[in-house]
Formats: structure tokens, sequence, C-alpha cells
């Protein structure tokens, strides 16, 4: 693909959940889905075979990667670099080549795959909300200010942030069609706490696939937040606190 | 055991035991402390400080990750997907792990423990990290194990005990007892190179008191300051493992050697005792055997410089015979026709005490550690700290130390100041010398007396040691004086243990480093000294 950066900022968001993860490559498109090891988060990512400029894949096959590494070596390409990623089933190895004002080839190991396959968890969502990244990101900063947990409820006008830390709280309105909060469907009032710990590492480590973001959630259900990137996708799952 | 699924009941008793594989396995996880403490921060998203606090009010890293992710779980952190972690995952996981090696395997092992750890309970991850850094500490053992299966399968201890000691592996007797009861266990046979539990034994008072116990007629034999061994010897083939029953083969080649040529059966169970020889084939202290346990790379050189010799005692199975049934005379009487070039330990038989007297005075003279009495009559019993064996040491007279920094304990003894360090008063200066630490000695009810009364003289803390003002004086047993590069008098008591606190004494009049030096080298008047470099 002509565009490095666009592959470091997958990776970007995929590690912050993930140190090892297993892509499934098909002849359509690239596939990862798996749960950080506390079982509290999941990322979602797919890549159709259109976004590339070239993409060959005669068969489905599996590749495990040490993401953290795959990281390091993606942050060394250049502006403007392109990226070719080729797989070396011989050598049990994958080539990354970087191409700018010269070329480099990295190579770095597959490892054996979990077997373990990640089910998509089946929830229905009462609410649904588009905002803008950078507003879900300041909100989700100015509650990390106070707590270390966030709460989330919508009701048909206005999406509420509550945070409340032993000494301080704060509190986020976003009206609906004014501002960060582009959109708001509500089925039904709903309400979930969620570790900001979680919130802002992945809010943070997603921010550069999308300038929108959509979350949906349902009272004391996981939240789904999903940026819509370019001939693909990019979602996040992430399981409540459920305050007693 | 009886709950379980057939499959899974082999490693619950190994997880039970507080070990990922049955004992005789060569496997080990190599995980360390730093690796579980970073994996645990990691999933329960805490910090250094975190973990910390939870170490010092728990007292171990096994606790002290329960704590926090119970912590945790308060603020009801749900998950995505509930799955219930089982057995086999945790036998999987833990093989796995036993198998990375090499570059990157720091980094394989983590994400193995994150994956185990990250589908505990907190109760799980408290025994699944005890079991991963072998610090179980439940007081459970073998013993209780083979009891534990006995009434589980309703078969009969006798039968259990004996399985467990043939095959080294109480796994495989749950596995048996369950799946096809006790005729199976009858018919587990001896595997080699599987360890068998030593016999121990108990301390006696005086040779008056051995004869009397023994029965008027008694076995003597020299007790050497060595390391117990135990040598199985399968055609070509040596092992020879330590009382912990773990393989030392490869630092002791020349015994490997000596009992593949010397010894005179193609098959043979052996106790011995490996001791470090002067020049003039006289015992050096035992801790010139432990520089064998050095870095390998060290091994050639430490092998020239401090020769070994293998003494041997005991027979427990020749020719596909086994012994441990048999009474101990008769073991020894075999043992006599095989051993061919590689000596025995002395041994006497006598009924009378001046006899045994100037058997034992041999024995110090030669600078031996004391005499082991052995009841002519009786059987092996592995595992077993009986009155059928029965020890007794030349005594070092006791020393008055004072202690000046103490340290807080793990586990149980988390609340209390358990581990001392024990100091003798210079008598030209005014200063202290630390000689000596010992958790040993002291009851509980001393124990907790002890802090609160070391608290109250303490003048400077570092993590959980706290140093105190030299005033409370203790009398201390030990077995010997070695030289140490571990503190800065250059002299260490070995085994010290306390056997009484002495409020009564006051620090000044207690034994000084002077003193300490004198009785070091007295016991160099029998033992032979490792050239010059010993002399101060």
């Amino acid at each position: 693909m002509s565009d490095a950066k666009l592959l470091k900022d997958i990776i970007v968001a995929i590690a912050t959940l993930i140190d090892e993860g297993t892509f499934e490559i098909t002849p359509e498109a690239i596939n990862l889905r798996e749960m950080d090891p506390s079982r509290v988060a999941m990322v979602d990512f797919q890549w159709s075979k259109s976004l590339f400029d070239e993409y060959n894949c005669s068969q489905p096959t599996k590749i495990c990667i040490n993401i953290t590494e795959m990281l390091k070596l993606l942050k060394r390409a250049g502006k403007g670099d392109s990226v070719e990623l080729t797989l070396d089933e011989e050598r049990r190895r994958l080539n990354i080549k970087l191409r700018g004002k010269y070329v480099r080839t990295f190579s770095m190991p597959i490892l054996e795959a979990a077997v373990e396959e990640v089910p998509t968890p089946k929830i229905t969502f009462n609410v649904k909300a588009k905002i803008t990244t950078d507003g879900i990101k300041e909100a989700i900063e100015d509650a990390a200010l106070v707590s270390d947990h966030v709460s989330i409820e919508a009701n048909e006008e206005e999406l509420i942030m509550r945070a409340e830390g032993d000494i301080m709280g704060a509190t986020i309105e976003m009206r609906k069609g004014e501002g960060a909060l582009l959109d708001l469907e509500v089925k039904e009032p709903s309400k979930a706490t969620f570790s900001l710990s979680y919130l802002s590492d992945i809010i943070k480590a997603a921010s550069a696939t999308s300038e929108i973001s959509t979350i949906e959630f349902s009272t004391d259900m996981p939240i789904k937040i999903d940026f819509p990137i370019r001939e693909g996708k990019l979602t996040y799952f992430l399981a409540p606190r459920i305050e007693a | 055991m009886r709950d379980v699924p057939k499959r899974d009941v082999k490693q619950v008793v190994y997880l039970l035991l507080g070990r990922p594989f049955p004992r005789w396995d060569e496997r080990t996880l190599d995980v360390s402390w730093a690796i579980v403490s970073s994996v645990i921060k990691k999933l329960a998203r805490v910090d250094d400080h975190t973990l910390i606090e939870a170490l010092n009010k728990t007292g171990d890293l096994g606790a002290a990750a329960e704590e926090i992710f119970r912590e945790r779980k308060l603020k009801k952190q749900a998950s995505l997907i509930d799955k219930e972690l089982t057995i086999s995952d945790v036998a999987r996981s833990l093989e796995s792990i036993a198998e990375l090696v090499g570059e990157g395997a720091r980094e394989r092992k983590e994400r193995v423990l994150e994956s185990i750890l990250g589908q505990a309970d907190p109760d799980e991850i408290k025994y699944l990290v005890k079991i991963l850094l072998g610090e179980m500490r439940t007081g459970f053992n073998e013993g209780l194990m083979e009891l534990a299966i006995s009434r589980a399968f309703g078969v009969d201890t006798e039968v259990v005990r004996r399985a467990s000691m043939l095959s080294g592996d109480l796994g495989e007797v749950a596995e048996n007892a369950k799946l096809h009861g006790s005729e199976s266990l009858r018919k587990m046979k001896f595997r080699f190179f599987r360890p068998i539990r030593p016999m121990l034994a108990q301390n006696a008072e005086s040779l008056s008191e051995i004869l009397e116990t023994h029965g008027g007629r008694t076995a003597l034999e020299f007790k050497l300051d060595g390391m117990r061994v135990q040598i199985h010897k399968l055609d070509d083939k040596v092992r020879i493992f330590s009382r912990r029953l773990t393989d030392v083969t490869s630092s002791f080649p020349e015994v490997e050697s000596t009992v593949k040529k010397g010894l005179q059966a193609r098959e043979a169970v052996l106790e011995g005792e490996v001791i470090a020889v002067g020049e003039d084939g006289s015992p050096l202290p035992f801790q010139y055997l432990m520089r064998r346990f050095r870095r390998i790379r060290e091994a050639d050189a430490t092998l020239r410089a401090i020769p070994v010799k293998l003494f041997l005692f005991d027979l427990l199975l020749v020719d596909g015979e086994i012994l441990i049934d048999s009474p101990y005379i008769e073991r020894r009487e075999r043992l006599s026709e095989i051993h061919g070039e590689i000596p025995v330990v002395e041994q006497i038989i006598t009924e009378d005490v001046e006899h045994a007297k100037s058997f034992f005075e041999k024995a110090i003279e030669q600078g031996h550690e004391g005499i082991i009495a052995k009841n002519l009559n009786s059987t092996y019993t592995p595992g077993v700290r009986g009155k059928n064996w029965l020890k007794l040491k030349e005594v070092l007279e006791p020393l008055d130390l004072v202690i000046v920094a103490a340290e807080y304990g793990h586990g149980r003894r988390h609340k209390w100041l358990s581990d001392y360090y024990l100091a003798a008063r210079d008598g030209e200066e005014d200063r202290f010398y630390v000689v000596g630490k010992t958790f040993k000695g002291l009851t509980d009810e001393e124990m907790s007396e002890l802090t609160e009364t070391l608290e109250k003289l303490a003048v400077r803390r570092e993590g959980r040691r706290v140093h105190v003002k030299p005033e409370v004086v203790v009398e201390v047993l030990y077995n010997e004086i070695q030289r140490s590069p571990k503190y800065e008098c250059g002299l260490a008591l070995r085994f010290a243990r306390i056997s009484r606190i002495r409020y009564d004494k006051d620090p000044r009049e207690s034994d000084t480093i002077q003193r300490v030096r004198e009785i070091y080298e007295k016991q160099f008047e029998k033992k032979s000294r490792y050239r010059v470099e010993d002399r101060f």
C-alpha cells in the first residue's frame, strides 16, 4: 500500500489492547479479532483487499504476530513511505518492506497461533451516538482528571458523562446536534459505567484512524465503539463496571 | 479428587502439592518473581505502589495478587466473555511455559501467564501464583496426599504408600486408584531414575538413650559432613539425586564414573554421602562441597581444586530385588557384597556404651559430624523421621549474640519481625559484627513479643528490614562456623537457630567476635584445612 502511516495507525490502535495477535488473511480481506488478556476489552478489525494497491492471497491463512514488535518496525517509516507485507511461509517469517528515499526490509517471526476463537458479543444496543473523535477524546480526558471510571448516560436530547472521584467530580454534557454530538438515537434511556483507563487508552490509540466515532451502549452492558475507516472496520467492545 | 473428571486427577494431585509437574519430572517453569509481578500489574492495571502495599499487607505475591484482584472485583469490572478456567487449561499452559527457552522466552512466558491469570478468579490467582513461584507453603505434603488418596478411593493406606514410594508419582497413584482401584496400585512397579524419599533420623541426646531405644543392641555409622545422595544405576546409566531429590549428576562426574566402574551389580539403588576431602584425604568442611554448585562454567576448575569422595551406607534395590522391606542388617550385608572398590561408611554393631563412646570419639577425632545409630531389624521407611535411625552430633557451645536488625517475615509470619540478624560484639572496639541470620527456633508467641520489643528499639527502616539498637541478647545454637564473604567479619554461623531469648542478659556480657574466631579455629584441630586462604 502506498502509505505506511495508514498501517502504522491501525497497528497502534490494535497494540493498545494486545501484545500478540492473530491475523486471518483471506482472498478478500485481512481480519483480526482479539480480546485483551484480562478479557475486559476486544478489538475487531477488518481491511478489505480493495484498500491495497496490490493484494495477493490464494488461500486463507492465519498468522500470529508480536504486535508490539511490529509497531516498533513501522514507527521507522518516513513520511510518504510505501509499505509491502509478504509472508515467507517456508521460513515462517513476515517481511515488511518500507520504500521511501531508500528501501528497507524488516523480517519478523510468525508465532504459534493460539487456538481460541473469539466470538463477537451479541448485544442489543438502545443508544447510538455519533460523536467527533476529538470531542469524545476531550471528554474522556476531562473525566480522567477526577476519577478512574465514568458513567455514560443518554436520553432523547443529550449524552451525559459523569465522573466521581474521591475528592472531585465532573459532568460533561453533549446536546444532540450541537458541537461534538453529531447524532443521537435513543430507543430507551440507558446508563453504564466504564473504566477510564481502558476507555482513554482505546480512544487515544484509535483517534488517528477516523475523525468520527460511533458509540453504542445499553444499561450495564458492554459499550461498542466504532471508528469508520476506509474499506474496513475498526470496532472495540469494552465490558462495563457493574455498580452495586 | 473424587469429583474431578478422570483426565484431571493426576494434574489435581500435582497442583495440590504445589508443583506444576510430578516430582521426578525435570522440567522447570523458570518463571521469576519479576515476570509474575509485572503480569499482575498489567492485568489489574495497578502500579508498583499498589503492589508493594498489598505485598506488605499480605507477605507473599500470591496473597497480594488475590487481594488486588478482589479489590478490582469489588469495583465490579465485568468481562466480555466469562469462561471458566479448567484444570486442563492450567496444565496446558504450564507445559507450554516449561517448553519456552531461549531468545524471547520471557515475553512468550508473559503472554501465557497473562492468558491464564486473566481468566482466573482471585482465589485461583492466589494459588496459581504460588505454584508458578514454587511457594505453595500450605503445609500440605506428600504424606497427607497419600492419606487423602487412601480415603478418597477406599484403598489401604499402606498400599498407597508403597505404590507412591515405588513409582515416585502420586499423580499416577491417584489416577490408578480412581480408575482401576486397589489391585492396580499393588501392581505398580519401581521406576528407575525417580528418586525415593530418604528415610530420616531423629536427634538423640546420648549413647545410652540410643542403646535403650534400639533394644540394647544397635549399629553405629559415622555421620559424614557432606551431601547425602541417592544413586540409581541401571546398566550403564547412573544418576545421582540430592536429599531434596533433584538430579545432581552433572556436579559429580567422578562419583558417576566411580559407580559405573566400581559397583558389582547391574541394577542398584544406593544411598551414600559425598564429602569433600583435603590433600591428606581427611574431610573438609561442608561449605567446600557446596562450591560444586556454583556456575557451571567454573565446574572444571572447581573439580580439580576440591576432590570429592563417595561413601556408601545403604542399598534399597539390587538386580531386580527390592530391599526396602528387608531389615537394615540384611541390606548392609547385601551392600557389602556389591560395593567393590567403593568405600562404605565405617560401622560397628555394639551392645556396649563404652564401645559406642569410643566409636563416637573416633568419628569426631577424624573430623566427622557424629554418628547415626540404626536399629538392626528396621526396614527402610521412605520420608519418615522415626526412632529407627537416631543421630548424635558433637555439640558446639551455644553463643550469646545480639539482635541488631530484623525483617518482617512472609506468609503466616508477615506480621512479625521473624528473621533476625545476629551479631557478636567486638571485645576491643565498641561495635557489633553480624555473624548470621535466622528465622528458626522461636514460638509464635515469642516472635510476637520480640516484635514488640524490637519495634521499640527501631533506629532505621529499609523496606521490610528494621535496624534496632543492640539490646536484645539471644542464645544461639549452630552446626558449624564457616568462612563467608557475606558478612564483614568474614565468618558465618551455619544452621543458626535461637534456643532462647536472654532478656536477663546485658549486651555487654554477650559473646565476642574474638570468641567466634576462636571456635572457628578450633574446628581445624580435627578437620583438614583448605589451603592457606582459610587462615586469619
